[in-house]
């Protein structure tokens, strides 16, 4: 084993891990947010997600003759639009009918929600078999945004790798700013601390609800649509794993909190890509990549056992 | 035309009927308090005033118009404020965040100000902990801030529920001293106490309830003096 060849790549690795963990951030938010104005963990949101990437790529496949940086700009609006506006239709038609009901049993809109990850999977297969017959979307290739650049201590970024992180900051630098400083994000944190109180200060809990969804789901498209651009290839089942992985970030920074899920997210991002670039070479390859998904899960595990109310969380400690 | 009037308004919790046809009314610049044992249905008439819990039957007026079939924020947006049980202060959020979501309804800059500089000069102790999270405030200056809250909306009708709940004696005061000060002002204000004597000696009127019905109701002055009252809640 060749620890110098560990030290060199270290830099690559937590640049590459720093990527994947900003989409992880991103979705994880969208988890976040629904549970803490609903107590809800909104599974579908990994469908949510998949289908921002897949518009994204029929946007950018579309405008390919417009240049990257308007396919790019385009297909990035289509993921949020269209993420958003599904996920606030999610929440009517699923979600807000069984609340109306005041059911206090929480299983039944979590396998609602599972029940609604499952149809869209397979609206989205449906959708590319009628118009694609095909399976699967990939997104156009750009010279310059696949271009390399190199970076110090040897490390080299891709042009979309630049674009990932600058629309990524952006977006968690919005969600701040309209969470912490606006009077809509003060009624989310009003909802999400108590539903009953907000509606004494004249906040509506129902609009309050519309809006995180859109929110989450915009972050959820966007980030769907640089998970495209970053690995190419989207199918029905896509969301799948990055959506659990990114419920598991939202967990360990927290459920309900902002920032817990945008640290959880960088964090997992970081270990799956360490895991599984230096299991193989410690293990002198007889552990493969493959096997990068353990790290997740190992953290879920451990959190759950050890620190359920996540790093940031706060726990259900009630005055009175 | 009355502030507030419920005629004979049911209202409970599941199978459970709590106010059975219970009416009463709030007059402009009146302070009412409602005085009765624990368990006589109080907090749910405040409840179900502001429409936090929907009446089962019978009809809520306020400002002259019914607001029965409406939601808790709708009766905001008219000018009912409701200072809840418990405080219900936001925890995680700032003392100043808690004022301003007070205001959320409140779209001027300016008029926000203007209030936000009253509220504050009514309890300055608020003032020197604007920064602070609303939980690691004391239980008085919690209930301050649930007070300072319902008047950002500048409200036509404050419905408050057990200020002095679980406060130090000289604390309740102070809250009851703002009370009487909001009454000086012409606030209009149907009360829920505990303390029966305290919160006689400040209202105008009060009604004293049993078993989700109104017993009887009376100047709040004749009510202090009734033997009845004075025995079953003034403890003499």
């Amino acid at each position: 084993m060749d620890w110098q060849i560990i030290l060199d790549i270290l830099p690559s690795v937590l640049l590459e891990g720093l990527l994947l963990g900003l989409v992880y951030a991103m979705i994880a938010l969208g988890y976040s947010m629904v549970y803490g104005v609903l107590g809800l963990i909104n599974f579908a949101h990994s469908e949510v997600f998949m289908i921002g990437a897949v518009a994204g790529a029929e946007v950018m496949i579309g405008c390919v003759h417009a240049g990257p940086a308007a396919a790019l700009v385009l297909a990035l609006l289509a993921g949020a639009l269209v993420s958003g506006m599904l996920a606030v239709l999610i929440e009517r038609v699923a979600y807000r009918p069984l609340r109306r009901r005041a059911s206090k049993v929480r299983l039944v809109p979590l396998i609602t929600a599972i029940g609604v990850s499952f149809f869209l999977q397979d609206a989205a297969r449906l959708y590319l078999g009628l118009v694609h017959d095909d399976f699967y979307r990939v997104y156009p290739n750009f010279e310059l945004l696949e271009r390399t650049m190199d970076l110090p201590l040897q490390a080299t970024i891709q042009g979309k790798g630049i674009v990932l992180m600058g629309v990524a900051a952006l977006m968690l630098g919005v969600l701040w700013f309209l969470v912490v400083r606006t009077p809509m994000g003060r009624a989310i944190r009003a909802v999400a601390q108590d539903r009953e109180a907000a509606s004494l200060m004249g906040i509506d809990p129902d609009r309050v609800i519309t809006r995180t969804f859109f929110l989450g789901g915009c972050l959820g498209g966007v980030a769907g649509v640089l998970f495209g651009l970053l690995y190419t290839q989207i199918n029905p089942y896509s969301g799948f794993f990055p959506g659990i992985k990114a419920f598991t970030a939202a967990v360990l920074g927290g459920i309900g909190s902002i920032p817990g899920a945008a640290l959880g997210g960088l964090f997992l991002g970081v270990l799956e890509i360490m895991g599984g670039t230096y299991l193989p070479l410690v293990s002198d390859g007889n552990i493969g990549t493959e096997y990068k998904d353990i790290f997740a899960f190992a953290v879920l595990i451990a959190i759950l056992l050890f620190k359920p109310s996540g790093l940031l969380g706060r726990g259900h400690v009630e005055k009175v | 035309m009355s502030c507030l009037v419920l005629a004979d308004v049911q209202a409970g919790y599941g199978p459970i009927t709590v106010l059975r046809g219970l009416s009463l009314r709030v007059e402009p610049g009146e302070v009412v308090t409602l005085i009765g044992a624990n368990g006589a249905g109080k907090s749910t008439t405040l409840r179900t005033a502001s429409l936090l819990l929907p009446a089962k039957a019978g009809r809520i007026e306020f400002l002259g118009e019914t607001i029965t079939r409406c939601k808790p924020h709708q009766a905001v947006a008219m000018g009912m404020a409701h200072v809840p049980e418990g405080r219900r202060v936001f925890p995680q959020m700032t003392v100043a965040e808690n004022i301003l979501t007070g205001g959320y309804l409140v779209r001027r800059r300016a008029v926000l100000r203007t209030r936000q500089d009253q509220v504050l000069s009514l309890f300055p102790r608020l003032g020197e902990r604007l920064n602070q999270q609303a939980a690691t405030l004391s239980g008085g200056e919690q209930q301050m801030l649930a007070i300072a809250r319902a008047l950002m909306q500048d409200p036509q009708l404050i419905l408050m529920d057990e200020p002095s709940m679980g406060l130090a004696p000289v604390v309740a005061r102070q809250i009851f001293s703002v009370i009487a000060a909001l009454k000086g002002q012409g606030k209009t204000i149907l009360l829920v106490e505990q303390n029966a004597s305290l919160a006689l000696a400040t209202a105008d009127r009060g009604y004293v309830l049993q078993a989700g019905s109104i017993l009887f109701e009376g100047a709040a002055a004749d009510l202090a003096g009734n033997q009845q009252v004075r025995e079953a809640y003034l403890g003499v």
